[in-house]
């Protein structure tokens, strides 16, 4: 259920290896700081992963297992410590997690493949006068009138109408969060669709649909993981907090962040017996954390022109660093040869 | 030796970059006499830029830093003037217009705006209220420079001023600079008459877009020239102009030259610009300044075998019996340039020395005026390549 | 003239509309139109290279587009071997690319960073769509080395090549279909001297070899000179003078093609006295003005320029070359280096 999180490694695939995998690993050496954000987050991948299949390989607990120790602070057996009803803190944190994190993701997912692909027909088929000119009106107009409303109050408001429970959550968060991805999505297409690769593309007869497949969602793809990834710590802190408020699943019963935090505040828990906030709390702010750290170096990763200049085999153009004149590669004769690993250059 | 606005010795730059550190500009001297155009000519990736831009130290230091050397500018050596006091030697010390002039006028702002801050900074140092930098021979002197003489033709008449094109504010000024408000808007027009603009009130109020390209770029001109400085530095300036538009604001800065007392460091990849303009002209090669001398005189007879093919490969030059002449190979990667000499790879009269041996730094020619140099050890035989 | 002209455009207009206002829209204005290309008439026979000059504001690089129908126009016919061309649509259209190719300006935009060599160069032929995967990569293999690359990088990404080498890809990429024209637009703008000469050089070359047609649209009258055997000089929208190359570059009629060829700075320094002549910029492509468009910065100008545009027409003194003058008779034997005067004369006008 728990999905994996590290989307970068499926796009650095090529035929050599120079692209792949060892490229990869290279640049992220050369990011302590995503390097850490991918570590993050591959182990929290992993634990969730853990805790479907074989819980008991990192708790001695069961789901929602009452013990006999009452409010008991951290300690060896209860590493987060217990809260006024027996529960372990440290298993229940642990028994969330893959629920937050697949919730997280199909927000985010959804959003992104449905407000992405509305952006990606707005923003490619919007002649005025065409039909694609006007489903792209309606879209955006749309897009316009769920951005006025601040997110989180309304899908506070339509978790209120629809009642708690898992797919409650997803549907209240999705409405308020698909119309960021179609703008996003929106703006990279514009920004590419006059490009002349396109133009070329199209004076090399290819099918207008082809074009946006190959051409331009492939430009587009970049900014937009990057910008996913980063959405999966929002979108978690959002429905903490929707579960914090109390709008969220019932806890204890449905072990979620948000609500576990929503139950220690209206037990007084929180006041009393301030190590609660260890399990819930800690666990949302280190996974932000790593997915943020994360996304901010992926953008680096994914671009095949700045990978080359973060591992250090080439003095590339791109970063701000770039000198005004880059060099060119070395040659012998009267072509122009690109030189293996060493070259790197925009005219 | 006359008398050197700005000289340049042993000047190196090295960019950092990633795991890198790669040397742009290796080991150049030059020098700009005094009310002289100097022209420095090359191809992309030789550094020609990085050296302009390093000379008002407008590089961005943290990726390049300056690897060595002097850049001695009316005594100051300005490697070692720290930053944050450059922009008190810019504008009226050294000051450089750019190829692209949509990109360097702000445009938020109107034409008056950005031509009255230009005049306006000067104003407030010659009226003594700036900062200085202050050399060996004591502080710099503005009032000592000549104006500008504009033809008679261009004898300007003074409109009062008022409207939306104050809004520099007038206390403000006046409190800052010691000028008056009329003062500084009768400069600016007399400025745009000066690049030869009609009727320059009508264009006050405009916006760069809404400009064409050759405009932009006389008011860059405007706004570099009235701010009096020793060094004006063009870095490309008409190379993205049109044919036509480019002819013209190449004769007003012929013009110009000769009627107001600037010294020019003239930066272009086009050698039809640079024999139009300069009276010196020096040509580099990734990263190495290889020749430099009378700009008549190199063309006429080259001494460095790089000058030689490129004088030939130039497209005025082209015939049609027979392919292009043009220069085997490709321009080196500065990451690992070539040893020794680094043109030896393409040259046409490449020795086994060469290899070896970097080009002597510029050595006079014989049989060539005093100031002809070159860096190639067979210089006397390059006048023998067809 | 027996063989039918491989291109043959007659009359090709292409006007982009401006947006409206709202309160233009209220008061009924009629839409405003851009006039890029306005009126055009050229043809390209099989084989030969035109070449197309003009500044920014010329409507070049909009006709090169029409051609090979990147854009479609707005007035006039478009026959190719023969044949209309307008008509086509969907598949036909997409059938009939493989004729007409185009290399861009820009080489950096022009190939696409996130595809290997092997799948931009071979991309027309995968959208002709009769080859498989592991064929095109062949034929791409085979190719590059015909426009001086390396055979072997084919799994190499664009960033890693120099200017030149950039349009040496999109070079390969327009051949690879074997088309019958090539519509080259500024092939050597943004490369070296150096550069730029082993490209034309290269492409004489291939024209050679292959028999395909180009039309060489640039500003550069040094590279029509080597590389055109036909000129056509584009003003605003419109050709003002066409001819052999010989004809047109060495004995220019249209005062626009003198103003052209004075214009262009040359590696002489007795230019250093040269003052250029010609004042003003390119009028508005919006509101074209009536009569002949280069009456504003002519220095030939009579009243009835202003007035009347003046038909391309060929005069006596010059067979086989197409001027748009009146006073073309007049004109003609007045050469481009008088428009470069030495002495400090009352400078040009330089209107806002």
């Amino acid at each position: 259920m728990a999905t994996t999180t590290s989307t970068a490694k499926a796009t650095t695939t090529g035929k050599k290896v120079g692209y792949g995998i060892f490229a990869f690993w290279r640049v992220l050496r050369a990011n302590p700081l995503t390097l850490i954000g991918f570590l993050i987050v591959c182990a929290i991948g992993i634990s969730a992963l853990i805790v479907v299949v074989a819980p008991h390989l990192l708790t001695q607990y069961g789901p929602d297992q009452l013990t006999t120790d009452y409010n008991q602070g951290p300690s060896w057996s209860h590493p987060s410590g217990t809260d006024g009803i027996g529960l372990d803190i440290y298993s229940e944190t642990l028994y969330a997690l893959p629920l937050d994190l697949a919730i997280a993701f199909a927000i985010a997912g959804t959003a992104m493949i449905a407000g992405g692909g509305l952006g990606l027909v707005a923003g490619f088929w919007d002649r005025p006068g065409t039909l694609g000119g006007a489903i792209s009106v309606v879209v955006l107009r749309i897009t316009d009138i769920f951005l006025a409303f601040p997110s989180l109050i309304l899908a506070l408001a339509i978790a209120v109408s629809l009642g708690r429970g898992v797919w409650q959550l997803i549907v209240a968060i999705l409405l308020t969060w698909w119309p960021f991805y179609v703008r996003l999505v929106r703006g990279e297409t514009l920004a590419v669709k006059h490009l002349p690769y396109v133009m070329a593309a199209r004076a090399a007869g290819v099918t207008e649909g082809r074009i946006v497949l190959r051409h331009i969602l492939r430009n587009v793809l970049e900014p937009v993981v990057v910008y996913f990834t980063l959405d999966v710590g929002t979108v978690l802190v959002t429905l903490s907090t929707i579960g914090f408020v109390g709008l969220g699943l019932v806890y204890p019963g449905q072990a979620e962040w948000g609500s576990m935090m929503s139950y220690y505040q209206n037990a007084g828990l929180i006041t009393a017996l301030p190590w609660t906030v260890l399990g819930p709390g800690l666990s949302i702010f280190v996974t932000v954390l790593a997915f943020s750290l994360l996304g901010d170096g992926l953008r680096d990763i994914l671009d095949p022109r700045s990978r080359r200049v973060l591992a250090g085999t080439g003095t590339g153009s791109i970063t701000a660093a770039a000198p005004p004149e880059p060099p060119v590669p070395v040659a012998g004769d009267e072509s122009d040869l690109p030189s293996g690993s060493e070259a790197p250059t925009i005219a | 030796m006359t008398d050197a606005v700005v000289s340049i010795e042993g000047l190196s730059i090295d960019y950092v970059v990633g795991a890198g550190r790669f040397r742009a500009v290796s080991d150049v001297t030059l020098e700009v006499p005094r009310g002289h155009v100097v022209g420095i000519v090359g191809e992309t990736g030789c550094g020609k830029s990085t050296l302009a831009q390093a000379i008002p130290r407008l590089l961005p230091e943290p990726p390049a830093t300056i690897g060595g050397g002097r850049i001695v500018f009316e005594g100051i050596d300005l490697v070692k003037v720290p930053l944050w006091k450059m922009p008190q030697i810019r504008g009226t010390g050294i000051n450089m217009i750019f190829q692209e002039p949509l990109n360097s006028l702000n445009p938020a702002f109107r034409i008056y705006d950005q031509v009255a801050e230009a005049v306006h900074i000067r104003h407030v140092r010659e009226g003594g209220r700036g900062n200085v930098v202050r050399s060996e021979s004591g502080p710099f002197d503005y009032s000592r420079r000549a104006d500008p003489k504009a033809s008679d033709a261009w004898a300007g008449k003074v409109v009062p001023g008022g409207g939306a094109q104050d809004a520099v504010r007038r206390k403000e000024v006046e409190r800052h600079s010691g000028f008056t408000h009329e003062d500084l808007r009768k400069e600016v027009l007399d400025y745009l008459r000066l690049v030869r603009i009609n009727d320059p009130e009508t264009i006050l109020d405009l916006y760069p877009h809404e400009l064409s390209g050759g405009m932009r770029q006389r008011i860059m001109i405007a706004m570099a020239l009235s701010e009096k400085p020793s060094l004006l530095i063009a870095d490309e300036p008409t190379s993205a102009l049109d044919v036509t538009i480019q002819a013209q604001v190449l004769t007003l800065m012929k013009e110009l030259i000769e009627e107001v007392n600037t010294s020019i460091l003239f930066i272009s990849h086009d050698l039809g610009v640079i024999a139009e303009t300069a009276d010196e002209l020096g040509v580099m090669y990734a990263g190495k300044l290889v020749e430099f001398g009378p700009v008549a005189e190199v063309f006429a007879s080259p001494r460095h075998p790089y000058t030689k093919v490129l004088l030939r490969a130039a497209p005025t030059r082209y015939k049609s019996d027979g392919p292009l002449l043009s220069i085997p190979g490709n321009v080196p990667n500065l990451n690992r340039p070539p040893p020794g000499c680094r043109f030896h790879p393409r040259c046409p009269i490449a020795r086994p020395v060469c290899k070896v041996e970097p080009g002597p730094p510029l050595l006079g020619v014989a049989g060539a005026s005093a100031t002809h140099t070159s860096a190639c050890h067979f210089a006397a035989e390059v006048p023998q390549i067809p | 003239m027996s063989t039918p002209p491989l291109v043959e455009a007659v009359d090709l207009e292409k006007h982009f509309p401006l947006t409206r206002s709202a309160t233009d829209v209220f008061k009924g204005k009629a839409r405003r139109v851009i006039h890029a290309v306005d009126g055009v008439t050229v043809s390209v026979m099989p084989g030969e290279t035109v070449g197309l000059i003009g500044e920014s504001g010329s409507g070049k690089t909009t006709l090169g587009w029409v051609i090979a129908r990147l854009h479609e126009p707005t007035g006039g016919t478009l026959r190719f071997d023969g044949a209309d061309v307008l008509g086509l649509r969907g598949t036909a259209l997409r059938k009939w690319r493989k004729n007409v190719q185009v290399v861009f300006q820009d080489p950096v935009g022009s190939l696409d960073p996130r595809l290997k060599v092997w799948q931009i160069v071979g991309e027309p032929l995968r959208a002709q769509g009769e080859l498989t995967k592991p064929q095109v990569r062949e034929r791409v293999h085979e190719l590059l080395p015909t426009v001086g690359l390396p055979p072997d990088c084919l799994d190499q990404y664009p960033h890693e090549f120099s200017g030149g080498g950039r349009q040496r890809l999109s070079l390969a990429r327009a051949l690879s279909v074997d088309p019958r024209l090539v519509v080259l637009d500024e092939p050597t703008s943004a490369l070296d001297v150096a550069v730029q000469a082993q490209i034309l050089n290269r492409l004489v070359e291939l024209q050679r070899q292959r028999g395909f047609a180009y039309l060489l649209i640039t500003h550069n009258v040094a590279a029509v000179r080597y590389v055109a055997d036909r000129v056509a000089v584009m003003y605003l929208g419109r050709i003002v003078e066409v001819g052999s190359v010989r004809g047109v570059l060495e004995k220019p009629i249209h005062p626009y093609t003198k103003a052209l060829l004075a214009a262009v700075p040359v590696a002489d320094a007795s230019r250093r006295r040269t003052r250029f002549r010609i004042g003003g910029d390119v009028p508005s492509l919006v509101d074209p003005p009536p009569g002949c468009r280069f009456a504003a910065r002519c220095p030939f100008v009579i009243d009835r320029c202003k007035v009347e545009y003046p038909a391309l027409r060929e005069i006596a003194a010059a067979p086989g070359q197409l001027v748009a003058c009146h006073r073309a008779e007049e004109v003609i034997d007045i050469a481009p280096a008088t428009l470069l005067t030495t002495e400090g004369a009352a400078p040009a006008a330089a209107p806002a």
